[in-house]
C-alpha cells in the first residue's frame, strides 16, 4: 500500500477519500482515485488510468476491503477527532454565557399595568402592534405587584426604536413605562455546539455583533445604553430630516391641535414623528436632534425651580438597564429577581408626582365652579378625536394650547406654581417644555392630552379654570375621550350632567380635598393617574355608572 | 462540479509555487474555468517579450484536457496566427487526468522556448526554422518586438 498520508484526496475530484477508498488502488501502476471517479472514467470516459493510460482491469488490481475491526478501529478515532473539535468549539463558546446581546428589533418594558399584561393583548395595534409588526411577546411574570414586564420582538429594528422612542417614560395606569431594547443572551444549545430543538427560541444561536455585546459589568457601567442611545441617535438622524419639518408644522398649527396629535398617531410612520416631539424632553435621548425645542426648556427651567425630577429620572433609567439584563434569566425562570432590581419603586415615583401635582392643584385654589357651564361645549369639542373633526385640524388661534397643557401637566418641572398672570408671558417657553413633562405621546394617551389641550377659547384669566378642570374631573373626562369616540354629544352631556356627583365619589377628589396626607391605594393611583392607552375604556368604562 | 474543487486547489498551488515563466494568473472569481496569464520564455527570440495565454477548462475537467489559446501573436512553428498551439499533453488522446495545470505549463514553456518543427502548425514557420535559423532568429525578434506584452520587471 502507499500514500497513506494526511491528505487523503482524490487526485481527480479532490474530495477526501472515504475510509474504504483508501485501499483501493484500481490500476496496477499504484495511481489511487476515489470509487467514483474510478467509475466514472470507466463508464462515461475512456477507461483509461487517468496516470499511465493502460485500460482499467475489470477488477481493481489492489483492493482490501478493510475487515470490521479495522473499519471499526478508524471510525472510532475519527469521532473521536470530531469530538475533541467540538469540545474546543463549546470552550471558545463558553465565555458566551456571560455576554448578553443587545437586539436592536427587541423592546424591553417594564410598568405594563396587569390588566394588558397579556401577550395578545400587547400586540393589538392600539399598544404595541402601532409601531410596526411584531414577532412575539413575552410577558415577564417575575415582576410582582400591578406592573408587568415584557419583552416585545420586532421584525424590523425601526419599528422597535420606534416604539421605544414612544413608550418610554409614559405614565400609564399610574405608573411610568419605561422602554429599552432587550438584550438576549445565547441559548444553551448554541454553547454546546448543538442544534435547538425549540422552533421559537428567542436566545443567539448565532455570534452577535461584538458591538452589541456586554457583560455585566459592561451593563452595570451602563455601556449597553451607550450603545442603544447610539442607536436611536442615528434612527433620529435618518428620519430626523422629515421631523423637523413636521415639528416645524405642528408648531405652527396652533402648536399642534389635539385632534391631528392623536389621529396622526394611528399611522406608524406619522406616529413616530409624534413621538419625537414627546421623547424629546422626556427621555433626553433625542435632545440633540431637537435643539429647538431644548433651547426654551433651559430657559424655562431657570427661572423655575431646578427640575428635581431630572436626576431621578436618568437614575432610573440606569437603573432599569442594569435590571434588564439580569431579568433575561427572568424571562427563562431560572431566578427570579425581585421589582427591586428596577432600583425604583414605581410606586413612590408615581405618588411622588402625583403629590406634586396636587400640590400645584392646591395652590390654584381659587376656583370658580360655576365656569363648568361650559363644559357641554369643551367635551363636544373634544371628544370625537378619533374622528377628527375639522375645526381641530384647522390652525388655532390659540396658541398657548400647548401651554396651558404644559403648564399643569408638568408638576414635575414646576415644583412652585407659576401665579397664573404669568402664564401668558411662558406662553412660548411653555410650549417647549411640554416635551418635558411626563407625558405619553399622543397615541398612548389623547384622551389626557385633549382634556387638556382643549381650544376653546382661553382668556389669561381662565388658565386656572381649565386647570381646575382637568384635575378635578380626570375620571369622567378620560371616561367621555373614550367613550365619546362613538358616541353623541347628548349622551356627553348626560355625563357631565353627573359631574358634580360623580366628583364626590371619585377618589381622586377625596384625595386632593385631603391634601396629600394620604397614601393612595393601587386602585386610587389607577384612577387618579393620567389615563394611558386610548383602549384605557375596558378599564375606565366603569367610572361614569358609579 | 468536480472541476471547481479540483481547480481551486490548482490555483492554489501554481500560484504558490511561483513559475517564473508563467505570471499574472488571473481567474475570474465567477468563472474558474477560465484562466488568463502570461509566458516569459527565457531563449531567444522571444526573451525580448512576453506572451499573454488563455487557459479554458470544460466542464468535465480534469476527465477532459484544457484548451490553450495565445492571445499575443507570436512568431512560432507551432503556434498558428489564431494562437493555437499544438501541444501533445493536452490533446484529446494523450490528455491524463492526472496531469496538473503546471506541468501542462511547464510543457508549454519549454515548447514556445525550443520549437518543434517536426509537429508544425506553420510549416512556413517551420522550414525557415529548420532551412535559415538566422533568417528566423531576425525575424522572430523583430516580431517579437512589435507585438509582444512588456515583461514583468523583475
Amino acid at each position: 500500500m502507499m500514500a497513506v498520508d494526511d491528505v487523503q484526496e482524490c487526485p481527480l475530484c479532490m474530495e477526501s477519500l472515504d475510509i474504504d477508498d483508501r485501499s483501493f488502488f484500481p490500476c496496477t501502476c499504484g495511481y489511487q482515485i476515489c470509487r467514483f471517479c474510478w467509475h466514472r472514467i470507466r463508464v462515461n470516459e475512456n477507461g483509461l488510468c487517468p496516470a499511465c493510460r493502460k485500460p482499467y482491469p475489470e477488477n481493481p488490481a489492489n483492493f482490501k476491503p478493510l475487515s470490521v475491526e479495522e473499519l471499526q478501529k478508524m471510525k472510532a478515532q475519527k469521532r473521536q477527532k470530531e469530538q475533541m473539535k467540538k469540545q474546543k468549539t463549546v470552550d471558545n463558546r463558553r465565555h458566551l454565557a456571560d455576554l448578553r446581546v443587545v437586539q436592536k428589533n427587541l423592546v424591553f418594558v417594564v410598568g405594563i399595568a396587569q390588566r394588558i399584561a397579556d401577550p395578545e393583548m400587547l400586540k393589538k395595534p392600539e399598544y404595541f402592534g402601532k409601531f410596526g409588526k411584531i414577532q412575539k411577546v413575552v410577558v415577564n411574570p417575575c415582576l410582582q405587584g400591578s406592573s408587568a414586564g415584557a419583552y416585545i420582538t420586532y421584525y424590523k429594528s425601526d419599528d422597535a426604536l420606534r416604539a421605544i422612542q414612544s413608550v418610554n417614560n409614559v405614565p400609564f395606569d399610574g405608573r411610568t413605562i419605561k422602554a429599552s431594547l432587550g438584550t438576549t443572551k445565547y441559548c444553551s444549545h448554541f454553547m454546546r455546539n448543538q442544534q435547538c430543538p425549540k422552533s421559537e427560541c428567542m436566545y443567539l444561536h448565532h455570534y452577535g455583533d461584538p458591538e452589541a455585546s456586554f457583560t455585566k459589568e459592561d451593563m452595570q457601567l451602563g455601556k449597553h445604553q451607550e450603545y442603544e442611545k447610539k442607536l436611536i441617535e442615528d434612527f433620529v438622524q435618518q428620519t430626523g430630516a422629515v421631523n423637523i419639518k413636521k415639528q416645524q408644522k405642528q408648531r405652527t398649527i396652533s402648536g399642534g391641535s389635539s385632534g391631528e396629535v392623536s389621529s396622526s398617531a394611528i399611522t406608524p410612520s406619522s406616529s413616530f414623528k409624534d413621538s419625537n416631539i414627546w421623547n424629546n424632553g422626556t427621555s433626553g435621548i433625542t435632545n440633540s436632534s431637537n435643539n429647538n425645542y431644548d433651547g426654551g426648556d433651559e430657559g424655562l427651567i431657570q427661572q423655575d425651580e431646578p427640575e428635581p425630577e431630572e436626576p431621578i429620572l436618568s437614575k432610573e433609567e440606569n437603573n432599569i438597564g442594569i435590571g434588564l439584563g439580569l431579568d433575561d434569566d427572568c424571562s427563562n425562570g431560572i431566578n427570579s429577581l425581585p421589582d427591586d432590581d428596577l432600583g425604583f419603586d414605581p410606586f413612590h415615583e408615581t405618588q411622588k408626582a402625583f403629590e406634586e401635582l396636587i400640590q400645584e392643584e392646591v395652590n390654584n385654589q381659587r376656583i370658580n365652579y360655576q365656569s363648568f357651564s361650559i363644559h357641554p361645549t369643551y367635551s363636544l369639542h373634544h371628544h370625537p378625536h378619533h374622528h377628527l373633526s375639522q375645526q381641530q385640524q384647522q390652525p388655532h388661534p390659540h396658541h398657548h394650547r400647548e401651554t396651558v397643557l404644559a403648564q399643569h401637566h408638568s408638576p414635575l418641572v414646576h415644583q412652585t406654581p407659576q401665579p397664573p398672570a404669568q402664564q401668558p408671558q411662558q406662553l412660548n417657553s411653555g410650549s417647549n417644555i411640554f416635551p418635558r413633562t411626563l407625558l405619553p405621546p399622543p397615541g398612548f394617551n389623547p384622551g389626557l392630552i385633549q382634556s387638556n389641550s382643549h381650544p376653546t377659547p382661553l382668556q389669561p384669566q381662565q388658565h386656572n379654570l381649565t386647570n381646575h378642570h382637568w384635575t378635578n374631573s380626570i375620571g369622567p373626562t378620560t371616561s367621555l375621550n373614550h367613550h365619546i369616540n362613538h358616541q353623541q354629544y347628548k349622551q356627553a352631556q348626560v355625563t357631565l350632567k353627573e359631574m358634580e356627583d360623580w366628583m364626590s365619589l371619585d377618589p381622586a377628589i377625596i384625595f386632593s380635598s385631603n391634601h396629600l396626607r394620604q397614601q393612595p391605594t393601587m386602585a386610587q393611583q389607577a384612577q387618579t393617574a393620567p389615563p394611558g392607552f386610548p383602549t384605557m375604556n375596558g378599564h375606565i368604562k366603569t367610572h361614569p355608572h358609579y | 462540479m468536480a472541476a471547481t474543487r479540483r481547480l481551486q486547489k490548482e490555483l492554489q498551488d501554481l500560484r504558490s509555487s511561483g513559475i517564473r515563466a508563467f505570471r499574472d494568473v488571473q481567474v475570474d472569481e465567477s468563472n474558474i474555468l477560465y484562466w488568463v496569464g502570461l509566458i516569459v520564455p527565457d531563449n531567444p527570440p522571444y526573451n525580448k517579450g512576453a506572451f499573454k495565454i488563455e487557459i479554458n477548462y470544460p466542464a468535465e475537467y480534469p476527465f477532459k484536457p484544457p484548451k490553450i489559446i495565445f492571445k499575443t501573436k507570436i512568431y512560432h512553428p507551432n503556434i498558428d496566427e489564431k494562437g493555437q498551439v499544438c501541444l501533445p499533453i493536452i490533446s484529446a488522446e494523450n490528455w491524463k487526468p492526472a496531469t496538473k495545470t503546471e506541468q501542462v505549463i511547464q510543457a508549454l514553456v519549454a515548447l514556445v522556448n525550443d520549437p518543434e518543427p517536426d509537429h508544425p502548425l506553420r510549416a512556413d514557420l517551420a522550414e525557415e526554422f529548420v532551412k535559415d535559423k538566422r533568417k528566423f532568429i531576425k525575424n522572430a525578434e523583430d516580431f517579437t518586438r512589435k507585438h509582444s506584452e512588456k515583461r514583468p520587471a523583475d
